[in-house]
């Protein structure tokens, strides 16, 4: 053990001095652990006379751990610790025992009966060996019991071993290959289990029976057999899940979590952001699948898009990969197909079609566009924003087209939906909209055998650029066009104004602010 | 110049030895013991904490509890043998294996399942001898002949340090006690186990007091000089020795010339650092302070101020900016990575 690590040994002493006031002691030579009576609330839910206290590195921003024994509880682990604050609390009340205290007090209030939003345990850390799990089960709760879990209160599952550190579950009995598993639902459990037997405990009569009964297949299999366990139940907010395997060794069976990770497309919308459902309905067509484009067709299929097409005739080159969504793996297959196969890993929920056409014809552009919602151009190509702006303009096509300047210093997003929009092929000469000073000496290089012009475009521009065309894209699928039609951001300053000061400028039509 | 009250106020809190109560508790129940005794109630027995529980001079972590057990009937022609055999006879009927026959006392175990609340009762008897008290001498062959009782007054210490406590006063309370609680932990932390012990340097530390303060508006002002006082004090001892105050001789046993010249030494090195430390600027002094006071099971007794490391030297006060951090919306993260 070493000696707490901490930027701030003054608190540290401070509060140990405090801890000493109140009778505690250390345990180590190091004082990372103290003992001390259990405050009074604590006598609630235990007997036990003694809690601990283990200071973590890093000091004051963490805080000590509270061990106290016996209490079986939501919010506390096999080894008795008790989860007082989430990760993310930066209220550093736990920096005077005072604060401490008060905390404890405020725990014991919410317990036993703590409410759906102070679950702050994964459903492993209840269980012995939780905090060395180190496997992901990984499950659509949808797919083990296809007709849910009203009917059914247990069933058949398998799992597969993809790798060491991942293990998939899936309903029925699965194939001789893949690890025989039971699941058994639950309306409600609290606390979640400790071990084989509380899990046993907390199952019905029937239940009981069944996982005996897997119980006694694992053990009658040679050493290094594996069973699954999982165990389902509701929650104020849904359902939660525990995962266990059972593995046969020479002295019996032993039973080790596994974190519990769902992979249903409900799991995945929790970070998915707010808009989800409104971008869910839309169709875009984006036009150009490079370096902005790629980033910008995963972000905005991330944030709930149910539709895109993606439209682009190049191959992903090996230079391409530095700034682009797919890896060098993919180098020599079409853009458009690969973004494809990105954006399905990543957002199941969008349907994806690629096509691998330079559409440039007013056939293409209509067919392509019919019954979107919104196209969009990041092919960084000046004539093909012209082109598009002016035909969709004409067959009333809501697009927006972005690009990056100047070397990636100044990034622009330009918006032709609204009626109020001025038309993107309009924008020239109009003062308005500041035209981006070109660069006294060429910024473009050639690659070895590459038709097109490089721009040395810093990757970080890239997907800064991309970001902003995607909240601009949604600003307009949303209906909120809190964006100007035309917002450009400065990434390194320019010489004249507006693009002297890093930042984002919201082109109004008429004037000019800095946002 | 830096006093660092707050400072001082949690070393005397990491310092404090808190089984003070328990010692007490002990000696209740130790004493209810001894006069359920007949034979020691003709010998008309009273018993009484003594030793630094009784002075409140005790620090953490604590040792032996002494109660002195005052045979108010008996004089030094009582056998020594003789009385203290009842003693053991009635203490080991009592408590069993607990209690042990030391060699002019009987040493009973208190038992807890952490080390630091584990400790002993040391009963020793005592025959009247004058207007002062006797205890058998600590070597029982002697028990046959003149030598056999060695006189003690220790309740007249006692008095003497609750008396030494009344001035100086620092925030209503005297400035004796504490500073012998921090002159024995630098003691103890500095000289261990080596002589001489705990009491030679309160019995130093009263003679300090007694001899008068310069400055005695801080704990640090008055620990530099008495840290002064017990290095001038150390060197002159082999030719002048301590004296004991209760018993108007010197102090038993007379420490040894190595003994007295090692921790001269020390002392006379921590006195130079003390004084140093009223003069440097605020950091470089708490680390001076930090490393004559020293550890102990709770860690370092001097604790650090803020915007001040080990070293002695600034640092930004971070955390201690505010006692609660920002209130602020939440930051996007997991400490899974931490």
């Amino acid at each position: 053990m070493a000696a707490i690590s901490t930027l701030d040994r003054s608190s540290l002493e401070e509060f140990q001095t405090q801890l000493i006031e109140a009778g505690f002691r250390p345990t180590d030579e190091l004082q990372r652990t103290w003992v001390g009576s259990t405050p009074d609330c604590f006598r609630r839910f235990t007997n036990a006379s003694q809690m601990r206290l283990v200071f973590q590195d890093g000091w004051p921003f963490r805080p000590p751990k509270v061990f106290v024994p016996g209490i079986e509880l939501e919010h506390v682990n096999p080894e008795g610790e008790v989860c007082l604050w989430r990760p993310d609390d930066s209220s550093l009340q736990w920096k005077a025992l005072e604060g401490l205290n008060e905390r404890i007090e405020e725990w014991c209030s919410a317990a036993p009966e703590f409410r759906p939003e102070d679950a702050a345990l994964d459903a492993h850390l209840y269980f012995k060996g939780g905090e060395e799990a180190s496997i992901l089960a990984v499950f659509d709760l949808g797919s083990i019991s296809a007709s849910g879990f009203a009917d059914r209160r247990h069933g058949a599952l398998h799992g597969i071993r993809k790798h060491s550190r991942l293990m998939e579950l899936h309903g029925g009995p699965g194939t001789s290959e893949s690890i025989p598993g039971r699941w058994y639902y639950r309306t409600a459990i609290s606390p979640p289990p400790w071990d084989i037997d509380a899990l046993e405990g907390k199952l019905g009569k029937s239940q009981r029976r069944d996982f005996e009964d897997l119980q006694r297949r694992v053990a009658s299999r040679p050493v290094g057999s594996e069973g699954i366990v999982l165990l389902i139940w509701d929650t104020g907010g849904g359902k939660d899940a525990m995962a266990v395997l059972l593995q046969k060794e020479q002295t019996g069976i032993v039973a080790k979590p596994l974190i519990a990770a769902p992979n249903d497309e409900g799991t995945l919308r929790l970070r998915s952001g707010p808009d989800f459902s409104m971008v869910r309905p839309k169709h875009v067509v984006l036009f150009g699948a490079g370096a902005i484009g790629s980033h910008v067709a995963l972000l905005l299929s991330e944030s709930g898009l149910g539709h895109l097409t993606i439209v682009d005739c190049d191959l992903l080159r090996p230079g391409d990969v530095v700034r682009h969504a797919a890896d060098a793996s993919a180098v020599g297959c079409p853009k458009a197909d690969i973004v494809k196969v990105v954006v399905e890993h990543s957002a199941p929920w969008t349907r994806v079609e690629s096509k691998g056409i330079c559409p440039w014809t007013l056939d293409h552009l209509q067919a392509l566009t019919q019954g979107a919602d919104l196209a969009l151009d990041a092919t960084g190509f000046w004539s093909f924003a012209q082109h598009v702006s002016v035909y969709f303009g004409q067959i009333s096509v809501p697009l927006i087209s972005a690009a990056l300047y100047r070397g990636g210093s100044v990034a622009r997003v330009r918006r032709q939906v609204l009626e109020a929009d001025t038309p993107i092929y309009s924008r020239v000469d109009n003062p308005a909209y500041p035209v981006i000073p070109p660069a006294d000496t060429d910024e473009v290089v050639l690659e070895m055998g590459c038709s097109s012009p490089v721009i040395n475009a810093p990757p970080v521009s890239v997907a800064a650029a991309a970001a902003l065309t995607a909240q601009v894209v949604i600003d307009s699928l949303t209906s909120r066009f809190e964006c100007s039609d035309e917002v450009v951001e400065v990434y390194r300053p320019l010489d004249s104004p507006p693009f002297n000061k890093p930042g984002r400028v919201q082109m109004t039509g008429e004037e000019i602010s800095n946002a | 110049m830096e006093m660092f009250p707050q400072q001082f106020e949690n070393a005397l809190k990491r310092i404090e030895d808190h089984r003070q109560a328990r010692a007490q508790e002990a000696h209740q129940e130790v004493r209810q013991v001894l006069e359920a005794s007949e034979e020691l109630k003709a010998w008309g027995i009273d018993t009484v904490l003594i030793g630094s529980y009784a002075r409140h001079t005790s620090i953490h972590p604590g040792r032996d509890v002494d109660v002195f057990s005052k045979l108010s009937s008996l004089d030094t022609d009582a056998s020594p043998d003789h009385v203290f055999s009842v003693c053991v006879r009635v203490l080991t009927d009592e408590y069993g294996a607990r209690a042990e026959a030391q060699r002019r006392s009987v040493k009973i175990a208190f038992k807890s399942d952490h080390e630091d609340d584990r400790f002993s009762v040391d009963a020793v008897p005592a025959v009247k001898m004058g207007l002062h008290w006797a205890i058998p001498n600590r070597d029982p062959s002697a028990w046959a002949g003149d030598d056999r009782w060695v006189e003690t007054n220790p309740e007249r210490l006692t008095e003497l340090t609750h008396k030494q406590n009344r001035q100086p006063i620092l925030n209503g309370q005297g400035m004796y006690v504490p500073t012998v609680k921090f002159v024995r932990q630098i003691r103890r932390h500095h000289l261990g186990e080596s002589k001489p012990g705990g009491l030679y340097f309160e019995l130093l530390t009263y003679w300090a007091f007694n001899a008068g303060l310069e400055n005695d508006g801080s704990f640090a002002e008055v620990l530099a000089e008495v840290l002064e006082f017990i290095a001038q004090r150390l060197d002159a001892a082999p030719g002048d020795p301590v004296m004991d105050p209760a018993l108007n001789r010197p102090f038993e046993p007379r420490p040894t010339l190595a003994e007295l010249q090692a921790a001269g030494t020390k002392f006379s090195e921590l006195a130079r650092m003390a004084h140093r430390a009223l003069s440097e600027e605020r950091c470089p002094a708490a680390a001076l302070w930090r490393r004559i006071l020293g550890q102990n099971r709770r860690g370092w007794c001097f604790t650090l101020p803020e915007g001040c490391d080990e070293q002695g030297r600034e640092i930004a006060p971070i955390a201690a900016v505010s006692s609660r951090g920002p209130r602020e919306a939440g930051s996007f993260g997991s400490d899974q990575h931490a």
